[in-house]
């Protein structure tokens, strides 16, 4: 068909309004202090609810079909999981560990579920997204990958031990390198679970499909790493310098190690913003990079293209003012800074579609599993995490 | 009769069709391409709660949908129409009319306010009283043990010595009245941290190094006064609620502020916790101090050991490093962001106390 070679872009569309939000938010604040925290989980919804609900493709809006009883039951297993975790671990520090233990194997778990009850409770145009990724990967990349450099330094320290060719304090050092390299391996570990995220996903029958490497996410976070400690080197010199200009000026009339107070408060202040605006710029950078290689890399039957055109200074410019918005109104702006991070991620967002992507979406009908919904929904616990 | 106009999908279908919803009171119709593709009781369908001005789904008995965005006619007749989904648009109400919103913020601002200074401290006050004292003493048995593994070396102070600072342990606590805890003192040694701290079962540890800083044991008996305080007031407990409890209200004040940044979050977060425990160190002083003047010990002796620990440079008792100069201007934003009192606020109170003894 001729006209499956054209191809036109649309672009997502935000519509919310700060002020909108506003009201939303602060009743759905009041209501959860009054409630002492039972209708957090209507708030949750109803906040989900504006947001997908304002955010749109090709004239359409998302929605988001969740009921507060499904999150109402995930959330009082987490608060009873919390509060066990935190009186034991402050009283019997080692059974905590097993605690810890026990949480770490059902983390893969917690993760599978609440992946798949978002994607599930995600809806376009009457169709519902779904996910049917089986939880055996998830368990392999987040509790079997990182621990495997762990064990292979295990093992050879060991077998240096009972050898006896090496000392122990020798020995011992090995932890350092086998550290490393859990660390080396958590973005293969991210970049896993996004692959396996994105290549089970499906809107309708239509599946998405992306083929996810490693190496834009350890290029991302090797050039973040360099940059902090670029960053971080020249705040020590300066921070030198500044003591060494400091204890010249005051050695006439001062206390040996005193300065004058006034610029010393000046310049922590300075020092610390300045910090957290070179932690926010490197957390855009991150955010930025990884997102827009997702996106670009995700597609829905070959026929629906994602694009994010997000840069680091634009996405840096809103994380930076909307800091400081719900600094300066002691919390009560969040509901702007919420509304313009949305508006400025749809504005980046667009999809390439081959054809009509109204024609292609109508063919879409809701993936029935075999149970049904009714009854996925009844075991579910609405276990709601971000990843 | 209203007439609405949306996009209507088929059951589990995305194929839109441009609709007419034709509803009275009673009987409601759908028109497609001006043909009624269903009609019937009004009171089957089912709309979905308004929110702001997202699009409305409303759902017919057959599973297709019809998704409107006139939120206000949809409203109006569910109003009209007493239509059953009407009793949840109270939320709507409460959300749309600006009276409601300013008793909101009013409300709002002033529980949380109210809870983080009165309520937490309070609650975790009730909750730590509540437990019998049985639960502390067996709370954090292997804690010691713990710390003895990684954290604490032996002590090299002599038996004879041990003994006599044991026997006026016994003594001071003799004249607290603390009921039916009981207390241990423990000898220990952390290299350069002249030291005490008190866990909840009533263990309390002192330091080679305290005791070598102090140059009377009027100032152990000082210290050791504070740590029996924290644990008859019960300390360890409530700070373990207060941080619970501060975690939880924050998340659910800000939400989802991770994306935006978590500086919001953990600012106010560490500011409360190092506040709570401001207050439970002024108390324990007060708590030391007032015994001090019961068992005629002058609290003189208070005043000179913070000084030591002042000029060591070393954290006061706990452990926790309090971050007080004597400079005066740093002093005051020091005192929100420490977990102590000022040292120097509080040889003072032991001063005015000590002023009281010799009265």
């Amino acid at each position: 068909m001729a006209e499956a070679y054209n191809t036109n872009s649309s672009q997502f569309e935000f519509s919310g309004r700060g002020g909108e939000y506003f009201k939303i938010w602060i009743v759905n604040i009041l209501l959860t202090l009054l409630t002492l925290g039972i209708y957090s989980a209507w708030a949750t919804v109803r906040k989900r609810r504006y947001f997908y609900g304002n955010t749109s493709l090709d004239g359409n809006a998302f929605e988001y079909l969740a009921t507060p009883w499904m999150i109402l039951k995930g959330r009082l297993v987490a608060v009873a999981a919390l509060i066990i975790y935190s009186l034991v671990s402050h009283f019997y520090p080692l059974a905590a560990l097993a605690l810890l233990l026990l949480l770490a194997l059902a983390a893969p778990w917690i993760i599978w579920n609440s992946i798949r009850f978002n994607t599930r409770m995600s809806a376009y145009r009457n169709v519902r997204f779904s996910f049917y990724g089986k939880i055996g990967p998830v368990y392999f990349n987040i509790l079997m990958l990182p621990l495997i450099p762990l064990l292979i330094t295990a093992v050879l320290g060991f077998v240096l031990y009972f050898t006896g060719l090496v000392s122990e304090q020798k020995i011992a050092l090995l932890t350092i390198p086998g550290i490393l390299a859990f660390y080396l391996i958590l973005p293969l570990v991210q970049a896993r679970m996004a692959g396996y995220f994105i290549n089970h996903a499906a809107f309708g029958q239509g599946k998405f499909t992306a083929e996810i490497g490693a190496g834009t996410y350890y290029t991302t976070y090797l050039k973040a790493f360099l940059i902090t400690i670029g960053f971080l080197i020249a705040f020590v010199a300066i921070a030198a310098l500044a003591s060494m200009a400091g204890a010249i000026s005051s050695m006439g009339n001062m206390q040996p190690g005193q300065m004058p107070q006034g610029p010393i408060v000046a310049i922590m202040i300075l020092a610390y913003v300045l910090m957290v605006s070179i932690f926010i710029w490197i957390g855009a950078f991150v955010a930025v990079r990884i997102r827009n290689y997702l996106f670009d890399s995700t597609s829905l039957d070959r026929n629906f293209q994602l694009q994010s055109t997000m840069a680091t200074a634009g996405l840096f410019k809103v994380y930076l003012t909307n800091t400081l918005i719900v600094i300066l109104t002691l919390g009560l702006g969040f509901p702007w800074a919420a509304v313009r991070l949305a508006r400025y991620k749809a504005e980046q967002t667009s999809a390439e579609v081959a054809g009509d992507l109204s024609g292609y979406v109508t063919q879409q009908q809701s993936y029935q599993s075999a149970l049904g919904d009714e009854l996925g929904d009844a075991f579910d616990l609405g276990m709601d995490i971000a990843l | 009769m209203i007439e609405l106009p949306g996009l209507w999908y088929p059951k589990h279908s995305a194929a839109q069709s441009a609709a007419l919803l034709e509803l009275d009171s009673q009987v409601f119709r759908l028109r497609v391409d001006g043909e009624i593709l269903d009609q019937g009781e009004a009171g089957t369908l089912s709309f979905s709660q308004r929110v702001g001005n997202i699009p409305r789904r409303i759902s017919f008995a057959d599973g297709s949908v019809l998704v409107c965005d006139d939120n206000d006619r949809i409203d109006q007749w569910l109003a009209q129409a007493r239509h059953s989904d009407q009793r949840f648009n109270i939320l709507h109400r409460l959300e749309s009319q600006w009276r409601w919103i300013a008793l909101s913020i009013v409300l709002v601002l002033g529980l949380s306010a109210a809870f983080v200074w009165k309520g937490i401290p309070w609650l975790s006050g009730e909750i730590a009283a509540a437990l019998p004292t049985d639960v502390y003493q067996s709370l954090g048995t292997g804690t010691l043990a713990g710390l003895d593994k990684w954290l604490l070396a032996e002590s090299e102070l002599p038996a004879h010595r041990q003994q006599q600072l044991s026997g006026r342990f016994e003594q001071i606590l003799a004249a607290t009245e603390h009921q039916d805890y009981r207390f241990k003192l423990h000898f220990r040694a952390i290299k350069d941290l002249p030291n005490a701290f008190a866990l909840p079962s009533g263990d309390i540890v002192v330091t080679d190094e305290l005791i070598a800083l102090a140059e009377r044991d009027e100032e152990i008996d000082a210290v050791l006064l504070h740590e029996i305080a924290h644990v008859l007031q019960r300390h360890g407990l409530q700070r373990v609620i207060h941080s619970s409890a501060i975690t939880v209200i924050v998340t659910l004040l800000l939400g989802d502020a991770t994306s935006l940044s978590g500086i919001a979050v953990a600012l106010p977060t560490f500011l409360l916790e190092s506040s709570y425990s401001r207050e439970q160190e002024s108390e324990a002083d007060e708590f030391a101090l007032q015994q001090m003047v019961q068992q005629g010990i002058d609290p003189v002796h208070f005043a000179s050991i913070m000084r030591k620990f002042l000029a060591t440079e070393t954290p006061a008792a706990d452990g926790k490093a309090p971050l007080d100069d004597d400079e005066d201007s740093v002093t005051e934003v020091n005192n929100y962001l420490s977990s102590h009192p000022a040292t120097e606020q509080r040889i003072q109170r032991a001063l005015e106390f000590s002023r009281q003894h010799q009265e």
